[in-house]
């Protein structure tokens, strides 16, 4: 697996240099009032992983891939681990901007981080492996597909709360992360039966 | 010892099926797969490395099952050299051999930075900045840095001038020198397949229509030259496949089977490739 990871890091100094200023830059600035450190975090995680899936279609890769010595769950978790430390470099830019910039870290701060970080989670979980199955290409679109899925669930898991008189607790909040954890693990294990059935 | 055991290989698409392929190629030999586009030759290397999965038969390479969790540490000992090279196109080949320094356990860099001067490839140039022919010896010299017995190339010199297609054909040559060194060249390039091969298999339409060694082919057949009526007199068994023209008729026929009188000219593997490719010819 080291070599698939230093291979998409090497893809992504070179292709993405700009991409990854770009995160550090609007991860670590103060709060505008439209949440843009958030949707870095978001873009970081979830486009940046998306982006080496095309390049490594356009190139190839995959087919010659699938003949070097990996193993189908190398290939696969790769992918999930490349998102995941993705993610945790949009992370800590927004904690370091906390840090110098927004008067520290609150309780605030770190629901909203989780609960972004949440749904990064569980949007990884159901995309990756239409990922795997469809490739790049065709999936794009249905990342629009997942994310608009997920944003109404929540709201109307939201709702129902409100209408049940319920208050989100750091409880719920933390059940809800573990979920996507799990998801998340399953989740790779779907994509490898996916990347399987897959044909180059 | 062979190096490959191919037992009623399937594999159905939608619009082609790779039907019952079957055979044994010997190690320290050098096999050509020929046949036109679309006649199943990639899918057969995919399947011989299992990369997509097949719909019936067993496939022992290098002594391994294809399918057993083994296979994994076997595909250290193959080199693999697709159509296009398939590397990412912002890579060097510097940073390509630290990237297979960590994929092979047998990685050898200087071996790799031998075949980069050997090939005049700038280790520093950008790999979408190389010309077809640059990229494909690139993929050469990553299939022969880790100490590959089995070689697997699928048009590995297509669309290449002759010079560089030459000058890949004795880097092969000097590999099965070894003799434990095995290679699977797919080619439609048949004066390519002449120059190297000890086997042909010859793949029409997903079906494995001829394998059998280069040199007993082109001693057992040859090409009558006479009229239609001088050919329909001889044995059917005699003639593996005909072309009649307004002009008079050719056949590819068995020596052996000829009855002494006629003169038959010396054939080469491109005219017994495009015989058998008719319709209606008889398979070996």
């Amino acid at each position: 697996m080291k070599a698939l990871l230093y291979k998409d890091f090497l893809v992504l100094w070179k292709q993405m240099k700009f991409v990854l200023f770009m995160v550090a830059i609007f991860c670590v600035m103060p709060d505008t009032g439209f949440s843009l450190n958030t949707f870095f975090v978001a873009y970081a995680g979830m486009l940046v992983p998306v982006t080496l899936f095309a390049y490594d279609e356009r190139a190839k890769w995959d087919a010659l891939a699938a003949m070097m010595p990996f193993t189908t769950w190398d290939l696969v978790l790769s992918r999930y681990v490349f998102a995941w430390l993705a993610t945790a470099y949009a992370v800590f830019w927004y904690l370091l901007g906390y840090i110098l910039l927004r008067g520290g870290i609150t309780g605030e701060s770190m629901v909203v981080l989780g609960a972004i970080l949440t749904l990064l989670l569980a949007i990884q979980a159901i995309y990756f492996p239409i990922l795997f199955r469809l490739g790049a290409e065709k999936g794009r679109m249905l990342l629009f597909v997942v994310i608009i899925g997920l944003m109404v669930l929540v709201a109307g898991a939201t709702a129902v709360l409100e209408k049940l008189a319920i208050s989100p607790s750091p409880l719920l909040f933390l059940g809800c992360f573990l979920a996507a954890v799990t998801m998340c693990i399953g989740s790779v294990k779907v994509s490898v039966k996916q990347y399987e059935q897959r044909t180059w | 010892m062979n190096a490959i055991q191919c037992r009623g290989l399937t594999k159905a698409y939608k619009d082609f099926t790779l039907d019952n392929i079957t055979f044994d190629l010997p190690a320290g030999t050098i096999l050509g797969l020929v046949g036109e586009n679309g006649a199943g030759k990639s899918t057969t290397l995919k399947l011989l490395m299992d990369a997509i999965p097949r719909d019936g038969g067993q496939i022992t390479v290098l002594d391994t099952d294809n399918q057993s969790p083994d296979f994994i540490q076997t595909k250290e000992d193959i080199g693999v050299v697709l159509d296009e090279a398939c590397f990412p196109e912002v890579i060097t080949p510097r940073e390509l051999g630290k990237v297979m320094g960590y994929a092979y356990q047998n990685w050898e860099q200087d071996r790799y930075e031998a075949y980069l001067d050997r090939f005049r490839l700038p280790p520093d140039k950008k790999f979408k900045e190389f010309s077809k022919g640059m990229k494909m010896k690139l993929a050469i010299a990553v299939a022969l840095s880790h100490k590959a017995k089995l070689l697997l190339l699928d048009e590995a010199t297509s669309g290449l001038d002759p010079m560089v297609r030459d000058e890949i054909l004795d880097v092969f040559n000097d590999f099965t020198r070894n003799e434990e060194n095995t290679v699977i060249f797919s080619s439609h390039i048949v004066s390519d397949l002449e120059k190297i091969c000890d086997y042909i298999a010859f793949l029409h339409h997903g079906k494995l229509v001829l394998f059998e060694e280069k040199d007993r082919l082109l001693e057992e057949y040859a090409i009558l030259k006479g009229t239609a009526q001088q050919l329909d007199e001889l044995d059917p068994a005699a003639v593996a496949g005909k072309k009649v023209t307004p002009y008079g008729a050719q056949a590819l026929v068995r020596r052996s089977l000829i009855p002494a009188g006629f003169v038959t000219e010396h054939t080469n593997l491109e005219d017994i490739i495009l015989f058998l490719a008719q319709e209606g010819s008889t398979s070996l």
